[in-house]
């Protein structure tokens, strides 16, 4: 795909070379240029509703999952069911009804619309109620015996479980960044749209859609996530064999 | 559940409901509504403009004897075993393989493995449109015409459809899962696959006996993430065919039909009951995989 942005329009479909045969950044340009749709715009679109999702899901989930792990009260069970009935039943599946429901609240074809529906993440619930169960249990009791809040005390863990939150957070990152179905419904016009929804309207626009054009702005959307990726693969990596060892 | 620690309060405070709440305030805004709405949709009329009237449970009613809805039901299970099972396969072949690299080029090999995964669904169609591109599509200039088969119309002929689409959710998912699957290698105790190795058992049960085991809580994570995804899947085969089930409805999922009723045939409320009746779809074949290994072992032991 990195090649095919600079190959040319006519130079793509055919298979038969990988390389393209001259080095262009002419369709980069057409790209930047806004001719076909705002890609500056969407790809900020795309940014601000990840990052808030990634965000807003890792800080819910892992306060809901911190006090799930740490008391043992009744209802605990229940409450872990119900993370898990989320998980059994996506967004996707919901759709239609959120959507309509998202128009009620006065949140049709806005950022908020896509974002606010995306913290909830029942994953993530299952996921830091377990892990905040590796938090070792005397640095909480000596917390509350100096009487700090709970709130207090819960900042205090979260370094504990850093690696937990990046990977998490960047887990849902990247679902929110390749979400379709809910943005496309909820976000109707041209400025609030997400990079892959106006990427797949481009696709669909027009008979000579044009390919290199796709392909280049598919590549610099791209590029947001291998960054986010490269930076959080090392904590990926040690939080996923910590939490497979336990 | 690990009860006996000495913190496990067995009442809530103040705080701890403050932290608790933002959470479950969400779910029920964007979660439980939405839903309990759903359900109430499926049980009215398709009515567009106007008052739609209480319809029972006749939208699923008409499903039962939907034949499009049957084809898509079909066509998700089917699309679903095969991706778990071609991708959960590689994965582990492919996390093997990479266990026995040196340290030093493991970290790039799964790095490079994951980059598909983070494609977006809708441009990874597009390439594979290019990859399945009729006759000139990467496949069949690259595999199939030097094997001297016949071009395959990957994307029109009915019978090739679903495995396109397997294709590219094996390609898509298969580095992530190779990723998880190390990360639970490693995490095996030396000492047992060492002892294991002294005592002259053989690789297959080394495998069958001690790793399978170990790694199963992995295992079932990954086979979990991707059942849900796969019955969850619409970006890729709607940019594939455009919304369509593609030709004869080769490739109609369970999802598109659900778009399809409810945003191109304009019914509302029987869209709704084709999403929901996706849940008892997807709880039942996550069920099956959580039998099946139980009802192999009953057989092999006799």
């Amino acid at each position: 795909m990195a090649l095919g942005s600079f190959k040319s329009n006519s130079e793509i479909f055919d298979t038969r070379s990988l390389w393209p045969k001259d080095w262009s950044f002419e369709y980069f340009h057409i790209l930047f240029s806004d001719t076909y749709f705002d890609f500056g715009g969407s790809l900020f679109n795309s940014i601000w509703i990840s990052l808030a999702q990634g965000i807003g899901a890792t800080l819910l989930a892992a306060m809901a999952g911190y006090t799930l792990a740490l008391y043992a009260f009744r209802g605990n069970l229940t409450l872990l069911l119900v993370g898990a009935l989320v998980v059994l039943v996506p967004t996707q599946m919901v759709a239609l009804p959120l959507f309509i429901w998202v128009n009620t609240l006065g949140l049709f074809d806005h950022l908020l619309g896509v974002a606010l529906p995306g913290m909830v993440s029942g994953l993530g619930l299952l996921f830091f109620s377990r892990a905040f169960r590796l938090v070792p249990t005397e640095l909480i009791d000596v917390a509350r015996i100096e009487g700090a809040s709970e709130f207090r005390i819960f900042l205090t863990t979260l370094p504990l479980v850093r690696p937990f939150l990046i990977a998490f957070g960047f887990a849902h990152f990247v679902l929110a960044w390749h979400a379709h179905i809910v943005p496309m419904l909820v976000l109707h016009s041209d400025e609030v749209r997400t990079l892959p929804i106006s990427l797949a309207a481009l696709y669909g626009s027009s008979l000579n859609s044009p390919q290199a054009v796709l392909m280049a702005g598919s590549f610099i959307g791209m590029i947001p996530l291998i960054v986010v990726f490269a930076i959080a693969y090392p904590k990926l990596k040690s939080a996923l064999q910590e939490f497979v060892a336990n | 559940m690990n009860a006996t620690k000495s913190t496990a309060l067995s009442r809530l405070t103040g705080g701890a409901v403050g932290l608790l709440a933002p959470f479950f305030v969400f779910l029920l805004l964007f979660w439980a509504v939405p839903l309990f709405k759903g359900v109430l949709l499926s049980l009215e009329s398709d009515t567009l403009y106007g008052d739609s009237h209480f319809v029972g449970l006749q939208h699923y009613w008409e499903l039962l004897r939907d034949s499009r809805y049957w084809r898509s039901v079909l066509n998700t299970t089917v699309y679903t075993l095969a991706t778990v099972v071609v991708s959960i396969g590689l994965a582990l072949l492919l996390a093997h393989g990479i266990a026995r690299c040196y340290p030093r080029i493991q970290g790039p090999v799964s790095f490079a493995l994951m980059i598909p995964g983070l494609c977006p669904p809708t441009v990874l169609a597009l390439l594979f449109l290019l990859v399945f591109h009729g006759r000139e599509g990467l496949i069949n200039q690259w595999i199939v015409h030097p094997l001297g088969f016949d071009t395959v119309n990957w994307l029109s002929d009915p019978d090739f459809i679903l495995s396109a689409i397997v294709i590219q959710a094996v390609w898509r998912w298969t580095g992530f899962m190779t990723f998880f699957l190390l990360c639970a290698l490693r995490a095996r105790p030396k000492e047992v696959l060492d002892a294991a190795t002294m005592d002259g058992v053989n690789p297959w049960q080394r495998f069958h006996r001690i790793t399978l085991p170990l790694i199963a809580p992995t295992l079932t994570f990954c086979i979990i993430y991707l059942v849900i995804d796969c019955f969850a899947q619409f970006a890729g085969s709607y940019v594939l065919f455009g919304g369509s089930g593609g030709a004869n409805d080769a490739g109609l999922l369970l999802v598109t039909y659900a778009y399809q009723t409810a945003f191109v045939g304009g019914g509302f409320g029987s869209g709704a009951a084709v999403s929901l009746s996706i849940v008892p779809w997807l709880a039942g074949m996550l069920l099956l995989f959580f039998l099946a290994p139980r009802y192999v072992k009953k057989g092999a032991l006799g």
